[in-house]
């Protein structure tokens, strides 16, 4: 409760509801040219995605850099490394929810929103990581005249249930907190258009205190639904490694140090998406310095976390006293894909620790730096993690090299336009910050003396 | 009535029927498929053809010199395969790399179709234009015939051939009175010279290892492709599996035979018969003396054997030991020769040989006189032809050719230009494969497979016998078929004149040779037994010449490197050039695939600044080639290394263009007695657009107990049940093992007799149609093979290295890592024990094969095409793959099922080894072992519990593997 009163405080007084609703539906007005153009340039990324995706099914797979020893590369790493955005939306909107932590107010739209794009994005790596893309759904448990189901060993199953589940209950989720706001889109809505679709999308929402009661119970339960996701999820795609018997993979820390990056490297997406936007529709007034204090103590915590894993993995390393594991954790940091591993560690754990400067931790510009230096620190976590150990495992004379290719490169590209996309057509969809939920904290309208006259 | 032409309506309305019936119409017509097919070869079934079923024929492998015998399996009338022929008595069912391979010297997409005219065209600018149009066989015989009646000059360059044609050859080149020369690089004349000289027996020695328990080669690499390659390893490997047998490996580059020697000593290059005189001395010293001529004893009393073990850089005890090894057995056997010898005056070498076995009264025990092939091959001949053409002065000559001079030939005596000399008379070239030499040829005649062909050759006691497996392929003929057309029109007088065809000739030889049984049955055999009559060994009056040594002495300038030629089993003389499973297959010892290499050791390689897989090319005067560098700890210092036989690409050719300025024999000039000239050279780093590959990162085990040496006294008693704890980790098992009621298909492979021959890894390609993917692909590690050869060096006790071969495909693990990471089923156990592939559930997610621990899973990274020709040769009971599939060794399920069937039929169970991998039926030294570990009493089990058997690194993943590893051993003397 004393969080919530601090922030109660510190919104201004000049901000009320009016305010909120002006600030929050000037984001839907029509699209400004540098909207346009952004969103150009990624529909451009998302063309050479697209295109380099076409190249590679009509070329065959091995467009991409794999090769024999090494048969996961990119693509798996994009995968972890989008799931892994997707994470601290749930956890902002659902956990921190639960704690009753006021702070995520004005974000966890925002976080919630990267999340189902996230989980979407994640969600195309695996069926264009496969060899024969056409045939991805074989590995969905669909009743057959052959009776043939999928191996409910395997993890990459496991991975299509949790994928899936995410992307339907943080939808859901994501569409249940939406209602009262698309709500009030509906109610000024300027064109026709846009009242036909609020009112569509917001189910009939009338704000009476009936509804009030259900949403609010719903919510409850939802945040309640999702909150074990967040960790589910991860742990899930961690064990795609941890499963397995390949040395740097083979690993119970995995599941913690896993959700840990998550979490990380999604506080971080978030800070990369929502600090243009505050700023692109001066939405300052609500998105607000204490809140980027907390992100970054948030960010500071889980880098410290994934510091102490990485840490932890050579200990463990060592003290197993596994000749293979001891190899491989003495070739990540010195061989031949040693960089792959300095980047990573610089930039997830030594980069982050500037934010003990309490200056630091609301400044803007530093702020932005930091979280893509962290994006693209825990990609290379992830590549680190497949490459290294897929180069270097039990045989040596089976060791092999890794092959990167543009094609790769234009569809981790492609990824982010793909994402891009969606984010873009959100903010001018729906309203990025929660309307209702800021409402909630801030004091109610007071007559104005001046209006009483009317 | 057809849509839209109805009479009675005007407005031409469609009714439904009339639609129906259109639509018929066109899609019966839509349905039809406008491809002429012609995939029916047996458009009349023989008696004996059941569909589906292999057919086989006994035949005889003229791949190289040793003439093994084979059984090619045909399906359906078409070639599929090569397999040794188990009754044969001399290579008793092993075959090689190369004589695997053949079948795709059959379908080679480049092999001659037509008889072939060349037409001489100019561009647009003026410049000259060959190509080669296709004429009839009789005109291109009357054209010949013609040029010959107006020509006297008539000349033959001609290859080695087997016993058929030599002796149609012979009759030919008398009768017509033709100046010929045969010659191929890989020969063995010299020692059929030293046995000559010694002996007076006008036909190579071969020997019997089997009457050795002492192995001394100098050089000779019996294991690969010295003299008769398959026979020895057969032997050399039951010595090493039953017997006692020590092996002295003599040379200054290790070769696969080298690593399996028990004794391996590196000397300088080119003193192998300096060593060898050395040796001699002192076995004459310690023997009885009186054994040798006088006039030899003299010449080696006269020479320092101390200034000649110096000279070869190893100490005298080395020499003396070697000696008194010998001495001290009670059989042995000394082999001289190799293409590493290729500078030495090798008559010297081999005479010095056969002494040091006619003083250890070998002769007649191991060394069978008079018992190999009779060599042809004389260079100072070709080059008296080749003289005679540049003689020529415009009198124009008839030129016949057969075998590839173009890639083999020095600069010096270069045949490119010689279609310009000879003129205005005409070159003819025989070819099954358009090689570089086609491209001096005015007719190119193209040449029957030897798969396709009836010929004999005679080896120690049989008459081997050739038959065509299928009808031709092409429009092509027999070799003999060419020259008795010839003989027929030019000397009717002729002996031979009455043969229509070579076929008739065959026929009437072989009757000849048979005494008992009839032809179909020695057919059957593949061999008739015909005692070849060697007379009692004589000693002749002969000298050693000893002053032929100081040249080769002088070729040791210590400041100065030496250029060493170096074979290599994937591509023997070059003659196998467009093979893309030898091309594709790395060499064992550089690790080097699709490309060619030059070897240093680690001192010399520091000396020039060089790293491994630098790209450097090495120039001689002569000629020039682009390689990449190898650093191989098994060489003498001050050695380059460079492969002969590897071959560049002609422009014609599909696979081999790709290979560039490969051809080490363009570096070398040569001896009139076809030895290399040492020449200068120099050797530039540069940058290509080449990726070079090495099929291994390392060869170091990277401290891991991956292989296993074990160092043995000298005898077999003392051999030590080995610390391998094969099931220590049952008792914490978590979960129940699965049962295996009838089959538990298992494999042993015994390290000690794996030569790294790689005949295993070609038989699994052939056998189970797999992709060759090319030298890009390959350069990305994405080669295919499902059983590859690894290597690892080893250090032993005495501080020297023990280089290991490690055959390595699916251990089909009983707790298979990769079985429960596929979420489609596509892998999974079946109950037979087999780590089963189901290709068409795979849908690509990898993880199988990342979760190998063995990495022996092989993707279909891209859609693998099989060009042209090479489609016939696919095995129809093995699907091909497609893009996105993983693939790996199933044991050959195809067999095991057919031979389950064989036996259900014949209400049985399959008797072991009645069922053998396509890898194990070609292993010429037996070292894999199939069959079913439920059954205690069956081969596999009997070898699996061996001593010296082991997991491969079951140890410490618990995966429980089902093939087994036999350690491998030296003795220590």
């Amino acid at each position: 409760m004393a969080i919530s009163s601090e922030i109660n405080h510190s919104l201004e007084s000049r901000v009320d509801y009016r305010l909120v609703d002006k600030l929050v539906l000037n984001t839907l007005k029509p699209p400004t040219v540098n909207w346009y153009i952004l969103f150009v340039v990624i529909l451009a990324c998302l063309a050479v995605g697209v295109s380099c995706w076409t190249y590679q099914i009509l070329n065959g797979i091995g467009s991409s850099g794999k090769s024999n020893p090494v048969n996961w590369g990119v693509y798996i790493t994009t995968f972890v490394f989008w799931v892994g955005i997707a994470h601290s939306g749930t956890l902002i909107s659902a956990v921190l929810y639960l704690f009753r932590a006021k702070f995520r107010m004005p974000i966890y739209r925002i976080a919630e929103a990267m999340t189902v794009f996230a989980v979407i994005t994640a969600g195309l790596f695996p069926i264009i990581h496969l060899g024969r893309p056409w045939t991805f759904y074989w590995l969905l448990p669909y009743p057959n005249q052959m009776q043939l189901w999928p191996n409910f060993r395997s993890p990459l199953l496991w991975d299509v249930f949790a994928v899936s589940t995410y992307l339907t209950i943080s939808s859901v989720f994501f569409f249940v907190g939406l209602l009262p706001d698309i709500a009030t889109a509906r109610d000024k809505a300027e064109t026709k258009f846009r009242k036909f679709l609020y009112s569509v999308a917001s189910l009939g929402w009338r704000g009476d205190a009936e509804r009030w009661k259900h949403y609010t119970s719903a919510y409850l339960l939802f945040a309640a639904f999702a909150t074990p996701l967040v960790v589910s999820v991860h742990s899930v795609v961690s064990w795609d490694f941890a499963v397995s018997v390949i040395p740097g993979w083979h690993a119970t820390i995995f599941p913690p140090y896993f959700v840990a990056g998550a979490i990380f490297s999604g506080v971080a997406m978030v800070l990369t998406l929502l600090i243009p936007l505050r700023k692109a529709y001066n939405l300052e007034p609500l998105i607000r310095a204490e809140h980027f204090d907390a992100m970054s103590k948030l960010i500071i915590v889980t880098s410290c976390i994934v510091g102490y894993a990485y840490i932890t993995e050579f200990y463990v390393a060592w003290w197993s006293n596994n000749k293979f594991e001891r190899f491989q954790f003495y070739f990540r940091p010195t061989g031949e894909l040693a960089v792959n591993f300095w980047i990573m560690f610089v930039c997830n754990v030594v980069f982050p620790q500037f934010l003990w400067i309490k200056r630091l931790r609301t400044h803007i510009p530093f702020l932005f730096i930091l979280s893509i230096i962290i994006n693209i620190g825990m990609w290379f976590e992830r590549y680190n993690i497949i490459l290294q150990s897929l180069y270097r495992d039990y045989i040596p004379s089976s060791w092999g090299h890794y092959n990167f290719s543009w094609v790769e490169l234009g569809i981790l590209l492609g990824s982010f336009g793909w994402f891009g996309m969606w984010m873009l057509l959100f903010i001018k969809f729906f309203p990025s910050v929660a309307i209702t939920e800021i409402k909630e904290i801030l004091p109610p309208p007071v007559r104005d003396p001046k209006n009483l006259k009317h | 009535m057809l849509v839209g032409i109805g009479k009675k309506s005007e407005k031409k309305v469609v009714s439904r029927r009339e639609f129906l019936v259109g639509l018929g119409c066109a899609s019966i017509v839509g349905c039809a498929d406008s491809r002429i097919e012609n995939i029916y070869p047996h458009f009349k079934d023989p008696e004996y053809a059941i569909p589906g079923n292999s057919v086989y024929y006994a035949s005889t492998c003229l791949e190289c010199s040793a003439r093994c015998g084979i059984l090619v399996e045909t399906k359906e009338g078409r070639v599929i395969k090569v397999e040794g022929n188990p009754l044969d008595p001399i290579s008793k069912g092993g075959t090689c790399a190369l004589g695997q391979s053949s079948v795709q010297g059959l379908y080679d997409p480049n092999r001659v179709r037509e008889p072939l005219e060349r037409v001489e065209t100019t561009d647009e600018i003026g410049n000259p234009i060959v190509t080669f149009k296709p004429i009839g066989f009789n005109d291109a015989l009357s054209k010949i015939a013609t040029a010959l009646k107006n020509s006297k000059n008539r000349l033959f360059l001609c290859s080695e051939l087997d016993d058929l044609h030599q002796k149609i050859y012979d009759q030919f080149c008398k009768d017509l009175g033709f100046i010929e020369a045969q010659y191929e690089p890989f020969n063995h004349s010299d020692l059929q010279k030293a046995s000559l000289d010694i002996f007076g027996v006008n036909r190579a020695p071969t020997y019997d290892l089997t009457q050795a328990q002492v192995i001394v080669s100098f050089g000779a690499e019996f294991l690969e492709y010295w003299l008769n390659p398959v026979k020895f390893t057969k032997q050399w490997a039951y010595m090493r599996k039953n017997k006692l047998c020590y092996h002295f490996q003599i040379e200054p580059r290790q070769t696969l035979t080298g690593s399996k020697a028990d004794k391996w000593i590196k000397i300088k290059p080119n003193t192998e018969h300096l060593v060898a005189l050395a040796l001699l001395k002192f076995i004459v010293k310690l023997k009885d003396e009186r054994t040798l001529p006088d006039n030899v004893l003299s010449e080696l009393n006269s020479i320092d054997e101390d200034e000649l073990i110096s000279e070869s850089g190893i100490e005298r005890g080395v020499v003396t030991d070697l000696a008194a090894t010998l001495l001290s057995s009670k059989s042995s056997v000394v082999l001289g020769g190799g293409l590493q010898a290729k500078f030495l005056p090798k008559v010297l070498l081999e005479r010095t040989c056969l002494l040091i076995n006619y003083c250890l009264g070998n002769i007649g025990k191991s060394v069978i006189l008079g018992g190999g092939p009779a060599f042809r091959s004389n260079y100072g001949k070709v080059q008296d032809v080749l003289l005679r053409v540049k003689n020529l002065k415009g009198e124009g000559a008839v030129l016949l050719v057969k075998g590839n001079y173009a890639h083999f030939l020095p600069a010096s005596n270069s045949i490119s230009e010689l279609n310009k000399l000879v003129k205005p008379g005409l070159v003819v070239v025989f070819a099954d494969v358009l090689d570089k030499t086609c491209e001096i040829a005015d007719i190119i005649l193209p040449l029957n497979h030897f798969l396709e062909s009836f010929s004999f050759s005679l080896k120690e006691n049989i008459v081997s016998l050739n038959q065509p497996a299928m009808l031709n392929l092409f429009k092509t003929r027999p070799f003999g078929d060419y020259l008795l057309a010839l003989i027929s029109v030019l000397s009717p007088s002729s002996v031979l004149a009455k043969y229509k065809a070579s076929d008739e000739f065959w026929k009437d030889e072989v009757t000849g040779y048979l005494k008992t049984g009839s032809l179909s049955d020695a057919l059957e055999r593949g061999y008739v037994i015909f005692p070849n009559k060697v007379q009692r060994p004589l000693l002749q009056n002969f000298k050693i010449e000893l002053k032929n040594t100081i040249r080769a002495v002088n070729l040791n300038d210590n400041k100065k490197l030496t250029l060493l030629p170096i074979g290599s089993i994937k591509s023997w003389d070059g003659r196998c050039q467009n093979r893309s499973w030898l091309l594709e297959l790395h060499d064992p010892v550089s690790l080097v695939c699709w490309d060619t290499w030059i070897e240093l050791s680690p001192r010399t390689a520091k000396k020039l600044k060089l790293k491994n897989k630098d790209i450097v090319l090495v120039s001689t005067k002569f000629g020039e080639i682009e390689a990449q560098v190898v650093v191989n700890t098994l060489i003498q210092d001050g050695v380059l290394g460079v492969p002969v036989g590897i071959s560049d690409g002609s422009k014609s050719l599909s696979f081999a263009k790709l290979v560039k300025k490969a051809n080490g024999f363009l570096l070398f000039d040569y001896e009139n007695t076809g030895e290399f000239k040492n020449t200068s050279f120099k050797i530039k780093k540069v940058v290509s657009y080449k990726k070079a590959y090495q099929s291994q990162v390392t060869r170091s085990e990277h401290g891991r107990r991956i292989v296993d040496v074990k160092e043995l006294s000298p005898t077999l008693e003392q051999l030590k049940p080995f610390d391998y704890h094969e099931h220590h980790h049952e008792k914490v098992d978590l979960y129940k093992q699965r049962e295996h009621p009838i089959f538990k298909w298992g494999m042993a492979v015994d390290l000690s007799v794996c030569t790294g021959c790689s005949a295993c890894v070609v038989a699994c390609y052939a056998e189970n149609n797999i992709p060759v993917v090319g030298p890009r692909i390959s350069a990305q590690g994405r080669r295919m093979p499902w059983i590859s050869i690894h290597t690892y060096d080893k250090p032993l006790s005495d501080g020297s290295v023990r280089r290991v071969w490690l055959p390595l495909m699916c251990q089909q693990c009983n707790n298979a890592p990769c079985e429960p990471v596929c979420p489609v089923y596509a892998t999974y156990h079946n109950e037979e024990g087999l780590n089963a592939m189901i290709y068409n559930r795979c849908v690509g997610t990898r993880y199988c094969a990342n979760n190998c621990v063995y990495k022996v899973r092989r993707f279909n990274w891209f859609e693998y095409d099989f060009p042209d020709t090479l489609k016939l040769q696919l095995n129809p009971d093995v699907t091909k793959r497609g893009v996105g599939v993983m693939e790996k060794c199933n044991f050959c399920i195809q067999r095991i099922n057919e031979g389950k069937f064989r036996a259900k039929k014949e209400g049985r169970l399959p008797r072991d080894g009645e069922i053998q991998t396509a890898c194990q039926q070609a292993c010429p030294a037996d070292a894999i072992v199939f069959g079913n570990l439920n059954d205690p009493g069956s081969k596999v089990s009997e070898v699996s519990r061996s001593e010296r058997a082991w997991k491969l690194i079951d140890e410490y993943v618990n995966t429980k593997p089902s093939v087994t590893y036999l350690a491998d051993y030296v003795f220590k003397i």
